[in-house]
């Protein structure tokens, strides 16, 4: 049984929502290091913030270096740690005021829940695998882009032209709206 | 979204209001309340299912005993033992060395201005030396030396000696801040559940006899292991005060104590009965599970662009979390499972077993029934097919 691939714009969108209830999310890639930077750009353009990457070499570290960052949103990378990761024994110290994102190899997530049973349960639904497939990406984020035409009743040029002159709202949802359609570049002007 | 965040702060949603007492059949606060009332040094076991709700339960039993006991100066404290000790490293003394540490800052809040007695200073040393360590000062040789000996709290784990010599300070600092032989001072350690069940006994049976020796009650959350196969060899410890948390039964009592504890947490334009009604049954019955599916619901409901959550999102929002649950599931653990499916209970032989109930694929609703996690037992089929 596998996870559901989801799109990196869904899952950086899903880390925006619930960024200030400093949830974890475990992610799933081939490539962790290069997706861990992937997925740290999408929530920093969501979040409209820096959003740093840090490569966990040292398992028991994992606490401590979360305890460091709880104040902001992150992305932790385990590559060869991942297996060694103490979720369980340090899972007090994981308590965050922003969210986590946390990228291991794919193969790690199938003994996730048996290793760290404790950690598992408290994150609930959050384990994901990024879509390879560009063509579920793009229906997802088609799918995504009409819900928000609708619930704010504009289509894409006018958001852009609304954005542009200031009166877009102060909605994070506006932001995701930009960058799905690759003009987080306005996002300094949704801020003002 | 912070009110369906399984991973949020028991402590904060008790505090809140956003709980629901359990059912009378399944609180576990009123039996230990009982126990401590009469026996306010008694120490108590509490194991339960992961997320089945026990740290909501230790701040129940907070709750209850800083406003219902009458006696002037009782004291009832939580310890997130987690937090203050790496778990792969509780040794003998560290319970002791926590009680003690917090005990003497109650004491210094208590006092005030006022100095200390002779008699507390001392406790006060003792304790805090087997906590943070000491340089233990002597002449060899004519030689002047300073050995720096650790304390048992994170980072030195190296035990000082026994316990047992420990007894009368812990017990100074405890009529200090609840006087009477009968005072209450409790102390709520959790965490411990996540240690390893091998482990826990002999990190933890010294500290027990020395707090209650020292006239301090305590409630342990210890490892689920323990409701099975070691459960008679730990009962000795605590005097048969072992308490198991059940999950909630997906009976019409227990679907309407589930909907209630959303009904808390989510308004009705988000979440209607029906929808509610539907993430309960999609539970188990497991608390935290029952917040992880509310939470991925609402998650999709947004992704659609929708203020509520309707029956589809609930739909996707359980077979998510069924997903996560058979990720890593081989093909004797998917067979064990359909017969868990098919006979409603299952022979714990051994680790397969406790590993399935461990990871909360399989539910023990007690008197030997079982029952595979409703998340994920429409997926065995699929699995099944598949392989």
């Amino acid at each position: 049984m596998k996870l559901k691939s989801i799109g990196r714009f869904e899952l950086a969108a899903l880390v925006a929502l619930s960024d200030d209830t400093g949830a974890w999310m475990v992610v799933g890639a081939d490539e962790p290091r290069a997706e861990g930077e992937e997925l740290a750009r999408e929530i920093a353009a969501v979040l409209n913030t820096n959003v740093e990457v840090i490569v966990i070499d040292e398992p028991t570290q994992l606490g401590t270096l979360s305890q460091a960052t709880r104040d902001r949103s992150i992305v932790f990378v385990a590559v060869d740690s991942a297996h060694q990761l103490p979720l369980d024994a340090q899972r007090s110290l994981l308590t965050r005021e922003h969210s986590a994102t946390l990228v291991v190899p794919s193969a790690t997530l199938n003994g996730l829940a048996t290793r760290s049973p404790h950690f598992t349960s408290w994150i609930g639904s959050e384990v994901h695998v990024v879509a390879e497939d560009r063509f579920l990406d793009q229906e997802s984020r088609n799918s995504r882009l009409a819900a928000l035409r609708t619930k704010y009743g504009m289509s894409d040029h006018e958001l852009i032209a609304s954005t542009t002159a200031g009166r877009a709202p102060e909605d994070p949802e506006i932001a995701e709206w930009l960058v799905l359609i690759e003009r987080g570049d306005l996002l300094q002007k949704s801020a003002r | 979204m912070q009110t369906l965040d399984p991973s949020g702060d028991p402590g904060q949603a008790y505090m809140l209001g956003w709980c629901v007492d359990r059912l009378p059949h399944l609180r576990v606060v009123a039996t230990v309340i009982r126990r401590l009332e009469l026996e306010p040094w008694s120490v108590h076991l509490l194991v339960g299912g992961i997320g089945s709700g026990k740290t909501t339960e230790l701040w129940g039993i907070q709750q209850h005993l800083k406003t219902a006991v009458h006696e002037v100066g009782a004291i009832c404290e939580y310890v997130d033992v987690g937090s203050r000790q790496r778990l792969d490293h509780v040794r003998p003394g560290v319970l002791v060395a926590l009680a003690g540490k917090r005990l003497a800052e109650l004491e210094a809040a208590r006092r005030g201005a006022r100095p200390a007695t002779k008699e507390v200073k001392d406790a006060n040393y003792i304790l805090h030396a087997l906590a943070d360590g000491y340089v233990a000062e002597s002449w060899e040789s004519q030689e002047y030396e300073e050995t720096v000996v650790p304390g048992v709290v994170e980072p030195p784990v190296v035990a000082t000696g026994p316990l047992t010599e420990l007894v009368p300070s812990l017990a100074v600092l405890k009529r200090a801040v609840a006087p009477g032989a009968d005072g209450h001072c409790v102390f709520l350690f959790d965490s411990l559940d996540r240690m390893p069940p091998d482990e826990f006994e002999n990190a933890i049976a010294h500290d027990v006899r020395a707090l209650r020796s020292a006239g301090i009650g305590a409630v342990i959350v210890g490892p689920m292991r323990f409701r099975y196969g070691a459960a008679h060899a730990i009962a000795d410890l605590f005097e048969q005060n072992v308490h198991s948390l059940a999950d909630v039964e997906l009976n019409p009592m227990g679907l309407t104590f589930l909907t209630q504890v959303l009904r808390r947490r989510a308004p009705i334009e988000l979440l209607d009965d029906g929808g509610a009604h539907a993430v309960a049954l999609g539970s188990g019955g497991v608390m935290r599970d029952l917040i992880a599916i509310a939470k991925s619901a609402a998650q999709e409901a947004y992704v659609d662009g929708s203020d509520a959550i309707h029956a589809t999102h609930v739909a996707r929002a359980i077979e998510q979390l069924g997903r996560v649950r058979a990720v890593g599931l081989d093909g004797e653990q998917v067979a064990a499972l359909r017969k868990v499916r098919e006979t409603g209970t299952m022979v714990i032989r051994g680790e397969r077993e406790l590993v399935l109930l461990e990871t909360r694929r399989v539910l023990d609703f007690g008197n030997g029934r079982f029952a595979v996690h409703p998340a994920l037992a429409p997926l065995l089929d699929v699995m099944t097919a598949a392989a």
